[in-house]
């Protein structure tokens, strides 16, 4: 009970909780500045197939990859240093990351469980995945040729 | 019992605010304030996750595939990359904007906060705006479409135009949709490479309740829309606490929270643009 009455204060002005002082103006220019040129090369990717004569099929399996590895670094960024998560108490980090950890899990689960990863794109939602072999149709049982003396089983 | 609420500050440190909003401490070292509004960022995650989950699943549904039905357009036949980039340059630069008006007053700069909040909110406020116009947009040429159909049906029925010539319509993204008229009045429409599927010429539009694919995202840029605009108006309260005199450098922390969540705002539009509008 008394460790309640002994709990760290908390000063609540102009500081964060670890008491730490803001970087200098021109650190979040910089950040800014990544964020802004990360962005760009994002919405270059529009033109990628046209500029580098990809398939369609082909300017997916390139650009795809490219923007979630894009799309993470602009957010674990805006995360970290717009919203001072990488300075504050590492409390505020856990909760924000629990938060994403169990959204990303509970989807991608409810992803899979549509077939999401199989269908996605195509006209065939909720058909069979492809990977599965269908069987081959049967064929007719063949004649069995008559026995010596007429009989046939 | 009572000596745990009545136990002084250790000596040295500051009760912050000249209220009591700030006075008591904390077991985890975080103010309550703050602690809430990050536990609320991490449950919007969970309502963002389903939103963006919905519109992966079902933003090829349009009406031409099996388990969708309504118009045959696909939002991303509508998408305008170029000027949606230039919404995502513009929350990005409010973002940074909102840090220089939380380090402004960490520095006990009043004028500079005042500054910075008010070019916070406008451009949230352009966001919100080329938002509106982007739909709009999608609306309007989704009926523009529908129209030249219902006109193509009618050239044909007048015999003005061979009843067997189809129709065809380039979308934004290039796109082709290719019309072939029915004596009933239906259209069976195709995609290029794509199966024809049969559908009356009236369900085609863009709208939000067009088609499955057009349902999911409304709902997903609708709702990041609202979440922009509540924080314009969160933004435009501090502002004018701040120049009442209400924000000063003891209580910095609610213009840290408001921005906190005008941060998360931008990182959800980013995860939006780069899933709903870039990703093929």
């Amino acid at each position: 009970m008394t460790a309640v009455a002994q709990a760290p204060h908390v000063e609540t002005h102009g500081h964060d909780d670890g008491g730490h002082e803001h970087p200098p103006d021109a650190f979040y220019w910089k950040v800014g500045a990544v964020l802004a040129v990360l962005t760009a090369v994002e919405v270059t990717t529009y033109w990628w197939k046209d500029w580098f004569g990809l398939s369609a099929e082909n300017a997916g399996k390139v650009t795809g990859p490219v923007l979630i590895i894009l799309m993470v670094i602009k957010f674990v960024s805006i995360a970290a240093f717009f919203m001072h998560l990488k300075f504050d108490n590492k409390m505020l980090r856990r909760v924000f990351i629990a938060g994403i950890a169990l959204a990303v899990g509970v989807y991608v689960a409810g992803l899979s469980a549509m077939n999401w990863w199989v269908d996605s794109g195509t006209t065939n939602f909720n058909d069979a995945p492809r990977t599965r072999p269908t069987p081959p149709p049967p064929t007719e049982k063949p004649a069995v040729p008559a026995l010596p003396g007429g009989h046939s089983s | 019992m009572s000596e745990m609420l009545t136990v002084p500050p250790p000596a040295g440190t500051d009760v912050a605010g000249e209220t009591d909003d700030h006075a008591h401490p904390t077991a985890t070292g975080i103010t309550n304030e703050k602690l809430a509004m990050w536990v609320f960022l991490g449950s919007e995650c969970l309502l963002f996750g389903a939103l963006i989950s919905t519109y992966m699943l079902y933003k090829n549904r349009s009406g031409l595939v099996a388990g969708g039905q309504g118009s045959p357009i696909r939002m991303s036949d509508l998408y305008d990359i170029p000027f949606t980039s230039v919404s995502s340059f513009v929350l990005l630069a409010s973002s940074l904007t909102m840090v220089f008006a939380v380090v402004s007053i960490a520095r006990g700069d009043l004028s500079r906060l005042k500054l910075w909040l008010a070019a916070t909110a406008a451009l949230g406020a352009i966001f919100v705006g080329g938002q509106v116009y982007e739909f709009t947009g999608f609306l309007r040429e989704g009926a523009e479409v529908r129209t030249q159909v219902l006109e193509q049906r009618a050239e044909r029925r007048d015999g003005a135009v061979p009843f067997d010539e189809p129709f065809v319509v380039t979308l934004p993204a290039k796109h082709t949709l290719t019309f072939n008229f029915l004596e009933s009045g239906d259209v069976m429409v195709a995609r290029q490479g794509e199966p024809a599927a049969r559908m009356d010429p009236d369900d085609i539009g863009a709208g939000f309740t067009s088609s499955v694919s057009s349902s999911a995202f409304f709902t997903l840029t609708g709702f990041h829309g609202v979440h922009v605009s509540l924080g314009i108006i969160m933004l435009l309260v501090t502002l004018a606490l701040a120049s009442a005199g209400r924000i000063t450098k003891r209580n910095a922390e609610t213009v840290e929270i408001v921005g906190l969540y005008w941060h998360f705002v931008d990182v959800i539009w980013v995860l939006i643009f780069t899933i709903v509008y870039l990703i093929p």
